[in-house]
């Protein structure tokens, strides 16, 4: 999954050398799930004119005070100011974080298509004449629907109000594009909003009330915070067996992670669910998939293209 | 067989697009169906745009992971993209798009290919068009 970041997400007043702290975590998680953090390149060109205004000014800030102490005769060392402060570009900071990034330029077509929006206000626009409806924004808004597309969907981190807007909803939904505004809002939906932890969550909800008798005491809602190295096993009619580490809310209010297996049986009826401290093997690559007992059961529309197939090999 | 695949004509091939052990099919109708052949008995992966049963997988924004019996992410499909990206394995990602086969940078276009055991064929060393089956793979049958 291809993450996207706006300018005004990575503004920052302070010279960075380092992610910023929600910067930061935004990179573990993307890390830790293979997700990449795709940087338009109008967000690393904005994001390198702040880090070297505010360069220039702790230069110049640092020029003056050598003057003082000059203009004092107080002596200190030889330094050259370019080489004390330094900027680092945005995509070198995540890169040091250990996330996979990629800038994206804006190609011809993006800056026609945004020039075609900017010139007939169209959206995801605001008519306004607060200088909100910039080319840069709209040249962002092209990229993302570019890569979501290209990808088969992306998100985009955004607080400006032209890509968070209504306006372009139904374009982004199209485009399988998700918009949220904040770090914490995309950790999470990349925590339990990916396609593989809502699908396990679905499972899970019609035995989450068996989890207290399995020694998992949760409330009666369902309250999962955080869902990874889910995976599933097809059966005759969707996923009849599942599995994944899952974080969730605890009655007492604390959290915990455990590994969680469902399975559905081949003949139907209630699944049943199995917990398993998480902790106590690490990880959970020591779960197999074993086979499902459902592939023994019929599934006609699944032998109507298994036939299809035949059909081509020339069976 | 004989099928029209991403703008080739594969005559009397016994597997029009082989990646690595797996072999590649898209039916006239623009699905894809991937089926391992590594092993004594061919194994369905994905059927029509969807992960085979018994196969483990993970869905993704872009269509879905197929996994190995320990979870480990072999590749991604993207049924939308008509494309096939290695994860683990190490071979050149594939795109079947109407006018081409795509093999990482690789476009072929428009080729006939008659009478060769395997049509155009993927290794984690290079790309062939037209050449023998490799030994030990399984009967491809599902």
């Amino acid at each position: 999954m291809k993450v996207l970041l706006n300018s005004d997400i990575a503004y920052s007043q302070r010279l960075q050398s380092a992610l910023p702290r929600q910067l930061a975590a935004l990179a573990d998680a993307c890390r830790e799930r293979t997700f990449e953090i795709t940087l338009p390149l109008t967000t690393v060109l904005e994001f390198e004119r702040q880090q070297l205004a505010i360069a220039k000014g702790e230069r110049d800030a640092l020029t003056a005070a050598a003057a003082t102490l000059d203009l004092h005769r107080i002596s200190h060392g030889e330094f050259k100011v370019e080489e004390l402060i330094k900027t680092r570009s945005l995509a070198d900071l995540f890169r040091d974080a250990g996330v996979k990034v990629e800038v994206v330029s804006p190609t011809i077509e993006d800056f026609n298509d945004a020039h075609r929006r900017a010139s007939l206000h169209l959206s995801p626009q605001l008519p306004n004449d607060k200088g909100e409806d910039e080319m840069r924004d709209l040249v962002i808004w092209a990229i993302s629907l570019r890569v979501a597309k290209k990808e088969g969907g992306a998100l985009l981190l955004s607080r400006d109000r032209i890509h968070t807007g209504d306006l372009g909803k139904d374009e982004a939904n199209a485009a399988n594009l998700a918009v949220v505004s904040s770090v914490d809002d995309a950790l999470r939906y990349l925590k339990i909003e990916t396609p593989d932890a809502q699908l396990f969550i679905e499972l899970l909800a019609p035995v989450w009330k068996d989890l207290p008798a399995q020694g998992l005491p949760v409330p009666p809602e369902v309250s999962v915070v955080d869902v990874r190295k889910a995976r599933f096993v097809r059966g005759a009619s969707g996923a009849s067996f599942a599995l994944a580490t899952v974080h969730v809310r605890l009655e007492s209010g604390g959290e915990t992670a455990v590994v969680i297996q469902l399975r559905t049986p081949a003949e139907g009826g209630h699944p049943t669910v199995r917990v398993f401290d998480a902790e106590e093997n690490a990880s959970i690559d020591a779960f197999g998939l074993t086979p499902v007992d459902s592939l023994l059961a019929t599934d006609r529309a699944y032998e109507e293209k298994l036939e299809r197939l035949r059909t081509v090999l020339g069976e | 067989m004989n099928l029209r695949m991403g703008s080739q004509l594969f005559v009397d091939v016994q597997i029009p697009l082989l990646w690595g052990t797996r072999a590649i099919l898209e039916d006239p109708a623009e699905r894809l169906s991937i089926i391992n052949l590594a092993g004594e008995q061919a194994i369905l992966e994905v059927l029509e745009d969807e992960p085979a049963q018994g196969i483990p997988f993970a869905p993704s924004v872009e269509g879905f992971v197929i996994m190995d019996a320990r979870g480990t992410e072999l590749y991604k499909v993207n049924p939308a993209g008509k494309s096939i990206t290695p994860l683990s394995l190490k071979l050149l990602p594939v795109t079947i798009s109407r006018d081409a086969i795509r093999v990482g940078t690789n476009t072929f276009q428009g080729n006939m290919v008659s009478g060769f055991g395997v049509g155009i064929s993927v290794t984690e060393n290079g790309i062939g068009l037209g050449g023998p089956i490799p030994p030990g793979l399984a009967a491809l049958r599902v």
